[in-house]
C-alpha cells in the first residue's frame, strides 16, 4: 500500500515538473515569437503596446499621484520661501513684455501687409490637444513617453508634440485613451530643421544621447555654437519655425543641438493637429482664358 | 528544472509577489528623477523578480514572468518580449543552477543580484543593438546597473519584511 502511495506521489511530482517545463518552454517561445514578429513587422510593437498602454496609463497615473503631489507640495514650499524674489522677477519680466508689446503688434501688422502684397494665404494656428506625460521618457535604449490623450481626443500618428520650451517629438502610436510620443533624442527620430541665423537646412538625428546631432548640413555651412535651430517644415510633419534648441560644437567638430525642452522633466505637452498644406499639383488649377495665346 | 511545488504557499496570498512585480514595473516607469537626467531607469521589477525567485520561485511561474515582462515593455516602449525573455533567463539560471544560496544570506543575495543585473542589462543591450541595427550608447546601461545595485538593499529589505508578514517564515 505504501509503495503504491509513494509511486503515486512520485508520478504527481513528475507531472508537476513536466508542467513547469512546458510552462517555461511556452513562455520562452511566446517571448521569442513576439520579439521576432516585432522585428519583422515594425507596426506590431506599436499596436500591441497601444492596447496595453490604454490599461497601464490610468494605473500609472493613479500610482504616480503621490509623486505629483510631492512635486506640487515642493513647488508650494519653494514659492513660499522665495515669494518676494519670485515676485520681483515676475514683475521685471512683465515690464519687459509690456515694452515688447507695441513692437510685436507692429511686426504682426507688417507681416500681414506683406503676405497680402505677395498674395500668400493667411497663417492659421493649428488646434492643439493638451496632454500630460505619464511615464519617464528616458531609458538606456529608448526615448519615448506615454501621454494621457489618445484617438478619442483626436490624437493621430505623426502629429508634432511640443512643450512650453519647444519641440519634443512626434506621436508614434495611438491607443484609445493614450498615445506614445517619440522624442527628438531617440535613435529613430529624424526632424528636418533649419538654422535660423544662416538659413542652412539639415536633419536633426537622435542618437539616444541628450543632444541630437545635425546631419546632412552643407559642407560650406557657417553654423556657430549658440545658433538657434527651428523646424524647417520640409516633409510636412512639423510646421515651420517651431523652436528646437541651440547648436553646440563638440571637440570632434560634430554639430549637436541642445534641446530647449528638458526631456527628462516633461509634464504638460501640446499635440499640434497640424495638417500638411496641399501640394501644388493638388491645388485647383488656375483657369486659362480660351483666347490666350491666340494673339502673338 | 528543480521542482518547486513544496514552496508554493497557500491560497490567494500567493499572488503577492506577482502584484509586487507589476507594481514595480509601473513605479519604475514614473518620472522619479533618480538618475539625474542620465537616461537610465530603476530596475525595480528586476529586483522584485530576483528576490522572489530566489526565495519562493513557485510564486513566480514562467507565465507570470511573461505577463510582468510584457507589462514592463508596454510601459517603457521596449520591443515586446524583451523583458519577459530576460526574466525567464533569470528564472532558468536560478532554478537550473540550483543557486538557492541567494536566499540564505543578504550579502550573497546582493552579489547575486549585481551579477544577474549586469547579465540582464548586457542581454538587453545586445538584443536592442540587433533590433535597431547599430550598437547603442552604452553609458546609461552602466548607470542603470549602479542604480540597481544601490537600490537592492532597501527594496530587498521591504520584500523580506513582506515575506515574513505574509508568509510568516523568515529566511535568510
Amino acid at each position: 500500500m505504501s509503495r503504491i502511495l509513494r509511486r503515486t506521489n512520485e508520478n504527481a511530482t513528475l507531472a508537476q515538473m513536466l508542467l513547469q517545463r512546458l510552462d517555461f518552454i511556452a513562455a520562452v517561445f511566446i517571448s521569442l515569437a513576439l520579439l521576432i514578429v516585432g522585428k519583422i513587422d515594425d507596426g506590431f510593437n506599436q499596436r500591441a503596446q497601444a492596447v496595453i498602454a490604454d490599461v497601464a496609463v490610468p494605473a500609472a497615473e493613479f500610482i504616480g499621484k503621490p509623486i505629483v503631489w510631492a512635486g506640487e507640495i515642493s513647488d508650494l514650499v519653494n514659492a513660499y520661501l522665495v515669494e518676494s524674489e519670485e515676485n520681483a522677477r515676475m514683475q521685471a519680466e512683465n515690464t519687459r513684455l509690456r515694452q515688447l508689446e507695441p513692437r510685436l503688434v507692429q511686426l504682426i501688422n507688417e507681416n500681414e501687409r506683406l503676405r497680402d502684397l505677395l498674395s500668400l494665404p493667411p497663417v492659421t494656428d493649428s488646434p492643439v490637444i493638451t496632454a500630460r506625460s505619464v511615464t519617464y521618457p528616458g531609458s538606456p535604449f529608448l526615448w519615448t513617453t506615454l501621454l494621457d490623450a489618445g484617438a478619442a481626443d483626436g490624437v493621430q500618428p505623426y502629429q508634432p508634440v511640443i512643450d512650453h520650451n519647444g519641440v519634443i517629438g512626434r506621436i508614434l502610436s495611438v491607443g484609445d485613451s493614450s498615445s506614445r510620443a517619440l522624442l527628438i533624442t531617440d535613435l529613430n527620430s529624424r526632424v528636418p530643421v533649419m538654422v535660423l541665423e544662416t538659413g542652412d537646412r539639415a536633419i536633426l538625428e537622435g542618437d539616444n544621447s541628450r543632444k541630437p546631432q545635425l546631419a546632412f548640413l552643407e559642407a560650406a555651412h557657417k553654423v556657430e555654437p549658440g545658433f538657434r535651430v527651428v523646424t524647417s517644415g520640409d516633409g510636412g510633419v512639423f510646421p515651420p519655425l517651431l523652436p528646437i534648441g541651440v547648436t553646440e560644437i563638440e571637440e570632434t567638430g560634430m554639430l549637436r543641438v541642445v534641446p530647449s525642452a528638458d526631456m527628462a522633466r516633461l509634464e504638460y505637452v501640446q499635440i499640434i493637429q497640424h495638417e500638411e498644406p496641399a501640394a501644388p499639383e493638388e491645388q485647383e488649377p488656375v483657369a486659362v482664358p480660351e483666347n490666350e495665346g491666340a494673339n502673338p | 528544472m528543480r521542482s518547486t511545488s513544496s514552496k508554493v504557499p497557500h491560497g490567494i496570498l500567493g499572488i503577492v509577489p506577482f502584484l509586487l512585480a507589476i507594481f514595480g514595473a509601473v513605479v519604475a516607469s514614473l518620472p522619479l528623477g533618480i538618475d539625474g537626467g542620465a537616461n537610465a531607469g530603476l530596475p525595480l521589477s528586476l529586483i522584485i523578480v530576483f528576490f522572489w525567485l530566489a526565495r519562493r520561485p513557485g510564486l513566480l511561474p514562467s507565465l507570470a514572468l511573461l505577463f510582468i515582462g510584457l507589462m514592463h515593455d508596454a510601459l517603457s516602449g521596449a520591443p515586446f518580449g524583451l523583458t519577459a525573455l530576460a526574466f525567464l533567463a533569470v528564472r532558468a539560471f536560478i532554478l537550473e543552477q540550483n543557486v538557492f544560496a541567494f536566499s540564505q544570506s543578504f550579502l550573497l543575495g546582493w552579489i547575486g543580484f549585481a551579477a544577474m543585473c549586469a547579465g540582464v542589462l548586457l542581454f538587453e543591450w545586445l538584443v536592442m543593438s540587433w533590433y535597431l541595427g547599430k550598437f547603442l550608447f552604452a553609458p546609461p546601461f552602466f548607470i542603470e546597473l549602479l542604480i540597481g545595485i544601490l537600490a537592492y538593499p532597501p527594496i530587498a529589505a521591504i520584500c523580506g519584511w513582506l515575506d515574513f508578514k505574509v508568509f510568516g517564515i523568515r529566511k535568510g
